[in-house]
């Protein structure tokens, strides 16, 4: 090796250190917002010159978890404390919403004067089972040169003391033992069996629907699975009912399920095999979730709207609402679905929104909901 | 690599939850097409997963350490297959990765030692070039 090429090399070297040194000052120096908003610093945060400003500026606190920030910048925030505030977003709780996070933020203006205007925030919330919008109506003010958001406080919901006596029905069941395979049994499968399927094609590609019927005397934990076949007797594709389905059927309950097949067209299947599963679990029938209010509204907007109340005394986490929408002749047009991301406390109503594709609002004639529910013990 | 990860980008399954919408799409969709991967168990010790798998179709059938693993399992999955993928490496690749990154390692050790006595003629073999002659490793300008 030659003294040039010794001399060239640590002149290389010299200049990618010096390189380095330099992009590290301009990067501490003038940090790009993004950048700024994941270290936890003051970033992605705009001047508070208009109301809109001042309703993502919220937002995007929220999204930061910068929750005393949030607080801090709210034209009302003597009527609640911080802890309410962040209350009021994420539950009291332990629900979906306890341990999502905001996906991103959506601000739209409704009205404006001089003093006040009002602005719609559509909070996007990325839970463990997808996201969930949750929108909110915000009252802005002008306060001298900038504007403060007065958020809309949901006062904490208060179950009044009382004890609720629990007589439903509890199936237990007796296994072979702890050394058992995970999950084996020597007992004969509830029986089940599909009283309603039809293949539909949508834009996304072939749905199928149908309904699923536990006819045994025994609580069953079910899934559904679907294979299309092709005209030339080869599979095309094979899919689970996944979460579009109540998985825990009691005796002679029925669950509706929707099995989507992505980038697939009704015209190349000839036949679908159903296979049905359906294993024995203990199970029990509390707690009731009671459906009230439903409501099919038509199209623009075409959605199925109600309350579901929690009968029994214990905190269920999740719930899971299961529209069923039929024709007029009985048959199962379409299948949807909605999380409640709030816990629901005894006796405490909660809403839901299903919402309905337009162009097979039309022919729904009526509809049957059912709930799914998860809870992970504990009484209010 | 798998279609449920690169579409979504979301980084390891095990630690979905801190990949925020691209870590929880990516573990539904490798859930949902659980029978294509002979995905039979899941061993969860973060409760934060219990409502998705309940909703999915899966139910714990152990508890392990004391209570903080849940052992969750799904009916009617078949046996993993081999998949025809293809990014699937051929046989003869299977075997080069094998032999000669552990394979180089063992011939370095073995040159190690070998006695310096024996590699000093190799080297004295090639004597420094002489100016205006062309020597190994220079090129000709």
């Amino acid at each position: 090796v030659s003294d040039s090429q010794v001399g060239k090399g640590a002149l290389l070297a010299g200049i990618l250190i010096a390189a380095t040194i330099v992009l590290a000052v301009l990067g501490t120096m003038f940090p790009s917002k993004a950048a700024l908003a994941y270290t936890g610093g003051q970033g992605l945060t705009n001047s508070s010159a208009t109301p809109q400003a001042a309703a993502q500026n919220l937002g995007d606190e929220i999204r930061a978890s910068a929750w005393q920030k949030a607080y801090d910048g709210l034209a009302n925030k003597a009527q609640f404390t911080e802890q309410e505030f962040e209350g009021d977003l994420k539950g009291y709780y332990p629900s979906l919403r306890t341990y999502a996070t905001v996906d991103h933020v959506e601000v739209f203006p409704l009205h404006a004067s001089d003093t006040d205007a009002d602005v719609r925030m559509k909070l996007y919330w990325s839970s463990v089972v997808g996201l969930s919008e949750n929108t909110r109506d915000l009252h802005v003010v002008r306060t001298g040169d900038h504007w403060e958001v007065e958020w809309p406080f949901t006062k904490k919901a208060v179950v009044p003391p009382q004890v609720i006596p629990v007589n439903y029905l509890r199936w237990d069941v007796i296994y072979r033992g702890a050394g058992d395979d995970w999950g084996a049994q020597d007992v004969e499968a509830p029986h089940v069996r599909i009283v309603d399927m039809r293949p539909v094609q949508r834009a996304e590609g072939v749905v199928v629907l149908g309904e699923l019927l536990n006819e045994d005397v025994v609580p069953a934990y079910v899934s559904v699975n679907a294979t299309l076949i092709g005209k030339n007797q080869q599979t095309i594709a094979s899919e689970g009912s996944f979460d579009k389905i109540s998985h825990l059927l009691l005796p002679k309950q029925v669950t509706p399920f929707l099995i989507s097949f992505p980038n697939t067209s009704l015209s190349d299947v000839g036949s679908v095999r159903m296979s049905p599963f359906s294993t024995l679990v203990p199970a029990s029938a509390d707690p009731v979730i009671e459906i009230d209010n439903a409501k099919l509204n038509p199209a623009p907007d075409a959605s199925l709207t109600g309350q579901v109340i929690n009968q029994s005394g214990q905190v269920v986490n999740v719930a899971h609402v299961l529209g069923t929408f039929y024709d007029s002749t009985g048959h199962v047009v379409w299948i949807a679905d909605e999380y409640i991301d709030h816990a629901l406390l005894p006796q405490t109503p909660e809403s839901f929104n299903i919402h309905i594709p337009e162009d097979l609002a039309h022919q729904i004639s009526s509809q049957r909901t059912i709930v799914a529910t998860y809870s992970a013990g504990g009484t209010v | 690599m798998l279609p449920e990860l690169t579409r979504y980008g979301g980084g390891t399954l095990t630690s979905s939850k801190y990949f925020g919408t691209a870590g929880l799409d990516a573990l539904r969709a490798m859930l949902m097409h659980a029978d294509h991967y002979g995905l039979k168990w899941v061993f969860v010790r973060d409760r934060y997963y219990d409502s998705l798998l309940t909703f999915a179709g899966w139910r714990p059938v152990d508890h392990l350490d004391d209570d903080t693993i849940t052992v969750w399992s799904k009916d009617g999955v078949p046996p993993a297959q081999p998949l025809n993928a293809p990014q699937m490496p051929p046989h003869w690749q299977g075997l080069m990765w094998g032999i000669f990154p552990f394979g180089s390692s063992i011939v370095a050790l073995l040159v190690l030692l070998i006695p310096e006595k024996r590699r000093q003629p190799v080297e004295a073999r090639y004597p420094a070039a002489r100016d205006g002659e062309l020597g190994l490793g220079r090129m000709v300008s």
